[in-house]
């Protein structure tokens, strides 16, 4: 049976060799040890693994542990390498990156912050809409909507301007997105230090929200976000 | 606050067809959500464009009415292709990976 190489993580660690508990398809974690750091991985039978909860839980599980005691680079779900001879040429390659990576990381976490509003902004901008019977009218429909769209995203400038007053203190990077078109008004990743996590979502607990949006905060997460092998791609 | 459910996100993420689908059986489908993709991305910038333009009063009223008459084709041929190879606007918005979705 062919057995691929199913990656975790990168965590700036030499000193581990078992773990108590198993990773995607309860299969045993091992350890590569390359350098200053090890990668931490499992043997699998399969070259791709689909999109399933459990086997995402797992994964998430797996990072989860080895955040508590050491400094992670993740990676995404379903990073599949063919051989221990590709393990090798990875870190190779990849060295200064990994390093620099965990320089900008150090003892941080990812938070999530997400604003949901109980009604999609598009739908609402179209509610209105005027039968259109010739170009004219259709333009001034459409430009009815895009008028309501951009109030609306100022609206949301508003709603989020507590939030992330409360915070910046705490973020030491972030990275945000607007979104116009959908329920998800909002979606921020915060960089912070791991031992502010209470005080982040302490801050947020606090302030008192509208009731027509609602706040949604997860994590602590690994540093998805922030980190990146990827020449062009510097956080 | 409200923690984030993962499982129904990870159960939205596997219904969503945000790729392309070209395979040796689809192929003539997957091209034209691919060109499709692209010009429903022009039209959106396109329009965008001549909101602005109305918003900054720089369009005469018969100028509107030809841009909104060249649109309301161009949605109609759009709808047209789509119910052709049963693509749905979702399918038009593409992930393209780290730069997130197009549209």
């Amino acid at each position: 049976m062919i057995e691929y190489y199913y990656i975790y993580a990168v965590i700036n660690k030499l000193d581990v060799n078992s773990f108590d508990i198993g990773g995607v398809k309860e299969a045993q974690l091992l350890v590569y040890k390359y350098k200053d750091y090890s990668l931490i991985y499992s043997l699998i039978d399969t070259r791709k693994l689909e999109t399933e909860y459990k086997y995402l839980m797992q994964h998430e599980e797996v990072l989860e542990m080895l955040m508590e005691k050491s400094d992670v680079i993740p990676f995404s779900f379903s990073t599949i390498l063919l051989s221990e001879a590709s393990l090798e040429k990875f870190c190779n390659k990849y060295n200064d990156k990994i390093l620099s990576n965990f320089e900008n990381i150090s003892g941080t976490v990812e938070m999530g912050v997400k604003i949901l509003i109980s009604k999609n902004i598009s739908d609402e901008c179209k509610e209105n809409d005027i039968e259109e019977s010739n170009g004219y009218s259709y333009m001034i429909k459409k430009f009815k909507e895009f008028t309501n769209k951009k109030n609306k995203i100022e609206e949301i400038k508003q709603k989020i301007y507590p939030i992330e007053n409360s915070i910046y203190k705490l973020v030491i990077k972030d990275k945000k997105k607007y979104n116009e078109n959908g329920k998800i008004i909002f979606n921020g990743a915060y960089l912070i230090e791991k031992e502010n996590m209470d005080l982040f979502r302490e801050c947020i607990n606090n302030l008192e929200h509208g009731e027509d949006f609602e706040v949604m905060v997860s994590g602590p997460w690994p540093p998805y976000s922030f980190v990146s092998l990827d020449e062009r791609r510097e956080y | 606050m409200k923690d984030l459910d993962i499982k129904e996100e990870i159960e939205k993420l596997q219904t969503t067809k945000n790729r392309l689908e070209a395979n040796k059986d689809n192929v003539d489908k997957g091209l034209a959500q691919l060109v499709l993709t692209l010009i429903e991305l022009l039209r959106r910038l396109m329009e965008k464009q001549a909101m602005n333009r109305i918003e900054n009063n720089s369009l005469s009223e018969q100028e509107i009415e030809e841009l909104g008459l060249t649109f309301m084709k161009l949605d109609e041929k759009m709808k047209e292709l789509m119910d052709i190879f049963e693509l749905t606007e979702d399918d038009l918005n593409i992930n393209l990976g780290p730069l997130g979705d197009l549209m």
